[in-house]
């Protein structure tokens, strides 16, 4: 078997193992027979049954999905600027959907509910990926050094405002707004994956569909235009595609960092730079990282609840290291 | 500028009409009124001093750039109507740039990418393109570091590693920018050597920048000297190298040699002054 056959059969285990994990353990304790009774549909206890099929699967599968989207993401950034250290929040999506989000919880009390906060979440990413693109693009051609600029700068300016509200806001709504930006996936239920999972599914295709031209453009734009890519239209979808990936997931499950930096690096150290493994290969290892992140979020301080964004931090950040030290000793 | 009767093709694969480029933010221009023919299955070298324009040819033929004024055909058509992945697969370049140290990729891999402009990304290649980047490897003669990363190949066998991608695109025509710099005379020869004999069995035609004036007059049909942005000769490689142009355009003295069926060398003499009226003198020949 190869390396690459070997890799993708171990993440699939390790995202079969996660999720089962994920079924299986929680704050509220449920019998792994009774588990498997509401999974296949048979007579079980009603509050058994909410709790795997309402509570634990659509939590699961938001926390996979949004692994794959930053995984995507964070990969696109980092061949798009060439830069291993890129990101999908580079471009100040985060600081827009942590401003939507904010504004709901406290501004406007919190009466539009989790969707509703998901809502303004995507609307603020989606103005701070317009703003920064507006901007990027009136030189003409799309510039990176503008580009990042923009970001930081509107990142900045979006952070204002996120401070502004929560200064301003009552205690216990600022205790809801500051657990959203450490990322949760505590109330992701089925309505919030449709979107999630439409985009990613989008995006994620769009991105194979790029692969062997992002191989390309790791040689130079021009060499890339040299081998028949479109540079210029290859570089907005990308950008444009890594960047809704970003403002979706991070409206569905907040700020949760370091997944889409570490794995997309990761991946690239051991499998390489081609973007036909990166993306696929990729996307299971950010799925199981986020599902496994999310067990141990869920279940560490039982019945606590950990902020998911802290966890994928604690758990990353060591084994980056490990990975770096490794890969460059 | 005048042409020659030299020329081994019978027909254009590129001609450029009176092209003028300028860089955006540049004060004069890179090339300026160029009118030249490339023809098919010829080996052309291009020389010229530092800042002649000849990376900026070299880009106008490629595609990245266009002329500010005239115009490029390609086999017949404006370059600007040809879409970028057909273009691909009719003229491979080979540019400068060494492939960045960072890339974690085999050299096999590497050459791969030149099917890019042929494969499409949901399949897996085809045994044909397979044959094809077997060949090239082979032909470069790297087919025993197929599996070694890039970044560990030495500069001569990135040098073919990058030729032998540009193979894998099955080109026409194959542009190169100074593709013997900083080898060694082995792999310099070998490059020259290898491309000779593409353009003799394949019909492949060549343009070449470079500065080694002793490989281009052995290898090269034709020679065009460039100087300014502007083309100052063309034709057979002993009569450009000959002429008094050469001097002029170098701002230096030359003493040109014939070296029978090795070309001809190019000895530098003397730099003349800045400024010194060019054109004055002829370059002085040795018997």
């Amino acid at each position: 078997m190869t390396r690459t056959g070997r890799g993708a059969l171990l993440l699939i285990l390790l995202l079969a193992a996660a999720a089962v994990s994920g079924l299986l353990l929680g704050a509220a304790n449920v019998a792994p027979a009774d588990v498997w009774r509401a999974l296949t549909g048979q007579e079980t206890d009603p509050s058994a049954r909410t709790i795997v099929l309402s509570l634990r699967l659509p939590r699961i599968t938001a926390a996979a999905l949004t692994g794959i989207a930053l995984t995507i993401s964070g990969t696109l950034f980092q061949a798009l600027l060439r830069n291993p250290l890129a990101e999908p929040y580079l471009l100040g999506v985060s600081s827009g959907a942590a401003l939507g989000a904010v504004l709901a919880l406290t501004a406007l009390g919190g009466v539009l509910g989790y969707l509703g906060t998901v809502g303004f979440a995507l609307a603020g990413g989606l103005a701070a990926i317009g703003i920064v693109f507006r901007v990027a693009l009136a030189v003409g051609r799309l510039d990176t050094h503008v580009l990042i600029l923009a970001g930081v700068v509107v990142s900045a300016f979006f952070g204002a405002g996120v401070m502004l509200l929560l200064s301003l806001a009552e205690p216990d709504a600022t205790r809801a707004a500051v657990l959203w930006t450490m990322g949760s996936l505590e109330r992701a239920g089925w309505e919030s994956t449709v979107a999630l999972g439409l985009v990613t599914a989008a995006g994620g295709t769009v991105s194979f569909a790029l692969s062997r031209h992002l191989n390309a453009l790791a040689l130079g734009e021009e060499a890339a235009a040299y081998l028949g890519a479109r540079v210029e239209l290859v570089r907005r979808s990308a950008y444009f595609i890594a960047s809704l990936l970003a403002a979706v997931a991070v409206s569905t499950a907040g700020v949760i960092g370091f997944v889409g930096l570490v794995i997309p690096h990761g991946a690239r150290m051991i499998w390489g730079s081609d973007h036909r493994r990166l993306l696929p290969l990729g996307a299971l290892g950010g799925a199981a990282a986020l599902v496994l992140a999310d067990t141990v979020a869920r279940v560490a301080l039982r019945p606590l609840e950990l902020p998911v964004g802290v966890v994928t931090a604690l758990l990353g950040v060591p084994l980056f290291l490990v990975l770096l030290r490794r890969s460059y000793a | 500028m005048p042409e020659s009767a030299g020329d081994r093709g019978d027909a254009a694969a590129y001609r450029l009409e009176d092209v003028t480029f300028r860089y955006p933010s540049a004060s004069a221009p890179a090339l300026r009124g160029l009118s030249l023919e490339l023809g098919v299955a010829a080996f052309t070298a291009v020389i010229g001093p530092n800042g002649a324009g000849k990376s900026t040819l070299v880009r106008l033929l490629g595609g990245i750039l266009e002329p500010s004024e005239g115009s490029v055909h390609l086999d017949g058509r404006p370059l600007v109507s040809w879409d970028r992945s057909a273009l691909a697969r009719r003229t491979a370049v080979v540019s400068q740039d060494a492939p960045p140290e960072a890339l974690r990729v085999s050299l096999r891999g590497y050459v791969e990418l030149g099917r890019n402009p042929y494969v499409s990304p949901w399949a897996p290649l085809a045994p044909r393109d397979e044959e094809v980047i077997g060949n090239a490897l082979a032909w470069a003669g790297l087919d025993h570091l197929a599996h070694r990363p890039l970044a560990e190949l030495s500069g001569g066998e990135r040098q073919r590693a990058k030729l032998a991608r540009a193979i894998v695109q099955e080109p026409g025509i194959l542009i190169l920018d100074e593709p013997s710099a900083h080898l060694d005379f082995r792999h310099a020869l070998w490059i020259f050597d290898a491309l000779r004999e593409r353009v003799r069995d394949e019909a492949l035609t060549v343009i070449c920048i470079t500065h080694d004036m002793q490989l281009a007059s052995r290898y090269a049909d034709r020679m065009i000297l460039l100087a300014e942005g502007e083309g100052v000769a063309a034709g057979p490689p002993g009569e450009v190298l000959r002429s008094p142009a050469l001097a002029s355009t170098y701002g230096c003295e030359v003493r040109v040699e014939s070296l029978g069926d090795l070309g001809h060398s190019v000895l530098p003499v003397r730099a003349r002054p800045r400024g010194a009226a060019s054109g004055a003198s002829s370059p002085m020949e040795a018997p």
